[in-house]
């Protein structure tokens, strides 16, 4: 296929992976591609580690392999690596300690020698299926172990022409006898990373080794589904708890107003209090100013009652002693009208004493 | 011969002879007789005067002469009169003032109804060269703020002796204002100081003496500042004198203790008004100039707002109180008793402050010349003075007196110092308006806080008398100045059952202890006179009653 046409099968070209694709944020994580880039260097020695483990130091093929980050990573650690790409740019951007160890290829042409190891990471869902196809084909030519890594579900980014479950190119690699390593672990790779290993092995030995996996991941799923289960029960007690807490908050305010409210209640009757206090203090005063008004005014009833009887005795006095005068008066007209009858006629002396008598009265 | 009731000191210099004699003989013409006279020369160039009591003195026993070797001034000549004495009270009488003839009658009758009586003042007026009498100074009952304020009492002052020996007498170094030391000094330790209403004096204002011109003598004043100073720093109250307006008035700067917490209370509904030609929100205004004009940190505003007031209102005044401030929503139907009592119980500050929300505070520092006086333990309650917005006075105190409440002095400019002073310096008053208002916690709760009987009228008249009754003083402060924007958030009628209510408690007012009706009259509001003239001039009818103890009359 040609650098400049469209790949076959809806897949990328070369020129889908220039310059543009390495700086913009297409690979993810860190900036800067490079070799220099300490995160993408250690990111990449990490792997190497666990091939040499897996592999042993014998030949490795990193197809697809960019800017040759892992092939540097495995010669670093004395492995007998290299690598090609489909990307002129990204070859060409090589460090030069790597550079004469890469070539430009595409996976679907055939790949000369025989390698222990071949890492595909993360490059077969840029390819059309067919070519995906070939690929497998050409890499299940030179090995009999793939360090396998696919997207299952990185749409988003446009290069991803092709992604596919991991269990799709398990059977795809099953077809041509590879088989997961079950004992490999790649997580740190990837979630989904897979080593596959060429392997004449019965139906019997594979399901044993996926079921002995899958009970492994069996318990787990358990083991987890009940702490989960424990969580959310504590989640809701918690959430109990404060809904409880909430409703005591309430409480203590409503508990607050009341408080308030009885002391308010306090403050009025205290102020009744004071208030009928100072009536009373005014009306005692009150009370004072009459009852001295009273005591005076008993005071001059008195005096003048006794004042009254003494002149009411006075009168009894005065008429008993008027009525005696009256009597000795009577007597003596009395008298003087008997005189006068028995020495008639008057003597000159008597009629003169008479006369001035007359008018005296 | 046994110690007589009264020892009349008079220190002598130089009075004219002819005026001295009419002195003389107005002491001589006193009814009661149980008295002795130390006339103490303080060594006068001219003989005539010394001569003239030689030869009183020779016929009389009771005149007692005490010659001066040297002139040694009005201190010195005072206590030598002082040291004499043997009566068991001293009535200071200058060299050419008159006594009334009752004078020492009346104080002796004073001194008979108490057996603790230390110090007596009376009434005093004035008297011109011709003889006639006028400027009557009728006083306040026993008022220790107004006499750091000013010499209130003196004329005619009568002091127990053996006090007025126990403080040291008279103090060298206060001449002129000597007077004023002592009466500072023996009325601190005295037991009772008992003011007698009568014009017991006449101050004779001949040209160079005190009574025509205190400012004849500005040493007088400035050892007058020292003399309250000094009372200040001795009683341990924090604040600074500073001289008056007028000459012989004292100004007094108080400080606050900053642990003191103040929780300034605000009833409101957030309304709004035109004040000085804008429209303003009047509560945020009260709150700004609240905090801006005082230095004291440990404020709290408590804000009791009615349900209807606008959140943007309640959010400005979170922006300028911050969280000084707190907000209590207030519910039920509007009564400012209630409402003020509510925010006094949700205040915690030790000191709780009343301040309505129609309200700018002008001064500085008013904060602290409001709560500082509550320091005093024996005083409950303090007051503002309060301007309407052209600057005329709304509150200056309170006086209850001929049936009615009144706001004495409404209505004059804010530049008139009052006749003896009452305008400018602090004083004890019967009452202050609840518009602003600083009192203790523990005397506002002991008095039932504001009466919610009374929602809208009297309440702060009844509050006052209430302050008085638990045995309180409450002092008015000239310098706490606001604008009050009165009568512009609510309806200020008054109905004649809430007069009834404050009748009923505290009886109907007939005089008022501290402030006499004569002084503050006239209290004509300019509009009313206008609107008796028109009322005169045709058929309408005489305008109402001003509100809230406002009977302009």
């Amino acid at each position: 296929m040609g650098d400049d046409q469209q790949g076959s099968g809806g897949g990328t070209v070369a020129s889908d992976y220039g310059s543009c694709y390495y700086n913009d944020a297409h690979l993810g994580g860190y900036d800067n591609y490079t070799w220099d880039n300490e995160q993408w260097r250690g990111f990449f020695q990490l792997i190497a580690d666990r091939i040499v483990a897996v592999a042993g130091q014998g030949r490795v093929l990193d197809v697809g392999c960019a800017k040759g980050l892992l092939v540097q990573a495995l010669r670093e650690k004395g492995v007998d690596a290299r690598g090609f790409d489909i990307s002129q740019h990204a070859v060409e951007a090589a460090h030069e300690d790597v550079r004469e160890h890469l070539w430009v290829a595409s996976a679907t042409e055939p790949i000369e020698g025989h390698y222990d190891l071949v890492s595909m990471i993360e490059m077969i869902e840029h390819m059309g299926p067919q070519d995906a196809q070939a690929a497998i084909d050409r890499v299940a030519a030179v090995t009999d172990r793939v360090l396998f890594s696919s997207s299952p579900a990185d749409h988003d980014e446009p290069t991803h022409v092709n992604t596919k479950p991991t269990a799709v190119w398990a059977a795809w690699f099953a077809e041509r006898g590879f088989h997961r390593r079950t004992d490999v672990d790649l997580s740190f790779l990837s979630p989904w990373a897979v080593l596959f290993e060429r392997a004449d092995r019965s139906v019997r030995d594979v399901v044993q080794a996926y079921e002995t996996h899958l009970a492994s991941l069996n318990a787990e799923v358990l083991e987890k589904r009940s702490a989960l289960l424990a969580a959310h029960r504590n989640i809701s007690e918690l959430r109990e708890g404060t809904d409880a807490q909430t409703v005591m908050a309430e409480q203590v305010k409503e508990f607050e107003r009341e408080v308030l409210e009885a002391r308010q209640a306090q403050l009025v009757q205290r102020d009744h209090v004071v208030g009928i206090e100072a009536e009373i203090g005014r009306q005692n005063d009150q009370i004072l100013q009459l009852n001295g008004m009273l005591r005076r005014l008993s005071g001059r009833e008195k005096r003048l009652t006794a004042r009254k009887t003494a002149q009411a005795r006075r009168i009894t006095g005065l008429r008993a002693k008027l009525e005696t005068a009256q009597a000795r008066n009577a007597a003596l007209a009395r008298r003087v009208r008997e005189l006068e009858a028995s020495a008639a006629p008057p003597s000159l002396t008597r009629r003169v004493v008479r006369r001035l008598r007359a008018s005296g009265r | 011969m046994s110690a007589p009731l009264f020892s009349i000191v008079t220190p002598v210099y130089e009075p004219p002879l002819a005026v001295f004699e009419e002195t003389f003989a107005s002491v001589l013409a006193q009814e009661h007789t149980d008295w002795e006279w130390i006339l103490v020369d303080d060594a006068s160039p001219s003989p005539q005067v010394r001569d003239f009591i030689r030869e009183q003195a020779a016929t009389d026993p009771r005149v007692r002469l005490v010659e001066r070797s040297e002139n040694g001034h009005i201190v010195k000549a005072s206590n030598d009169g002082v040291e004499a004495a043997r009566g068991e009270f001293l009535a200071f009488v200058d060299h050419d003032d008159l006594l009334a003839v009752n004078a020492l009658k009346a104080m002796a009758r004073h001194i008979g109804f108490y057996d603790d009586v230390d110090y007596l003042y009376s009434d005093e007026d004035k008297a011109d060269e011709d003889g006639s009498l006028h400027s009557e100074f009728r006083k306040p009952r026993w008022s220790p703020e107004r006499l750091r304020g000013q010499m209130y009492t003196s004329h005619l002052s009568v002091m127990r002796t053996s006090l007025v020996r126990e403080v040291g007498a008279f103090r060298e170094g206060y001449d002129g204002s000597q007077d004023h030391d002592l009466a500072l000094r023996v009325s601190e330790r005295a037991r009772r100081v008992v003011h007698v209403p009568q014009v017991l004096y006449h101050w004779r204002a001949i040209a160079g003496s005190a009574a025509a011109d205190i400012d004849a003598k500005p040493y007088a004043t400035i050892a007058g500042q020292r003399a309250v100073q000094d009372q200040l720093d001795r009683l341990g109250i924090r604040g600074r004198v500073e001289q008056g307006r007028e000459a012989g008035r004292y100004v007094i700067e108080r400080e606050l203790d900053p642990e003191v917490k103040v929780s300034i209370i605000i009833p409101t509904l957030g309304g709004s008004a035109l004040v000085f030609g804008e429209r303003r929100v009047l509560v945020e205004e009260t709150v700004r100039t609240a905090l801006a004009k005082t230095d004291h940190d440990n404020v709290e505003i408590v804000v009791v707002h009615d349900t209807p007031t606008p959140p943007e209102v309640l959010e400005r005044l979170r922006e300028t109180a911050g969280d000084k401030l707190v907000l209590e929503e207030f519910t039920r139907p509007f009564n400012f008793s209630e409402k003020c009592n509510v925010g006094a119980l949700r205040a915690t500050g030790e000191r709780l402050v009343f301040l309505n929300d129609d309200v700018e505070v002008i001064s500085e520092r008013w904060l602290e010349n409001l709560v500082g006086p509550l320091d005093e333990p024996d005083v409950g309650l303090t007051g503002a003075k309060l301007y309407f917005s052209d600057s005329s006075i709304q509150h200056a105190g309170h006086g209850y007196w001929g049936k009615h409440y009144h706001h004495p002095f409404r209505f004059r400019t804010r530049e008139d110092s009052g006749p003896f002073g009452e305008l400018i310096v602090n004083r004890e008053v019967s009452g202050v308006t609840a518009a602003c208002a600083a009192i203790r916690r523990e005397v506002f709760l002991g008095i039932g806080g504001f009466t919610e009987a009374l929602p809208s009228n009297f309440n702060d008249v009844d509050f006052c008398y209430k302050v008085a009754h638990q045995g309180y003083r409450t002092v008015w402060v000239a310098n706490c100045e606001l604008f009050h924007f009165e009568s512009q958030t609510r309806d200020g009628t008054v109905q004649s059952w809430e007069r009834h209510f404050v009748v009923r408690r505290w009886g109907i007012p007939d005089k008022d202890p501290y402030t006499p009706a004569e002084v503050a009259a006239p209290m004509l509001d300019p509009h009313r006179l206008l609107e008796m003239q028109l009322a005169d001039a045709g058929p309408a009818k005489r305008g109402a009653r001003r509100g809230k103890a406002g009977k302009a009359s």
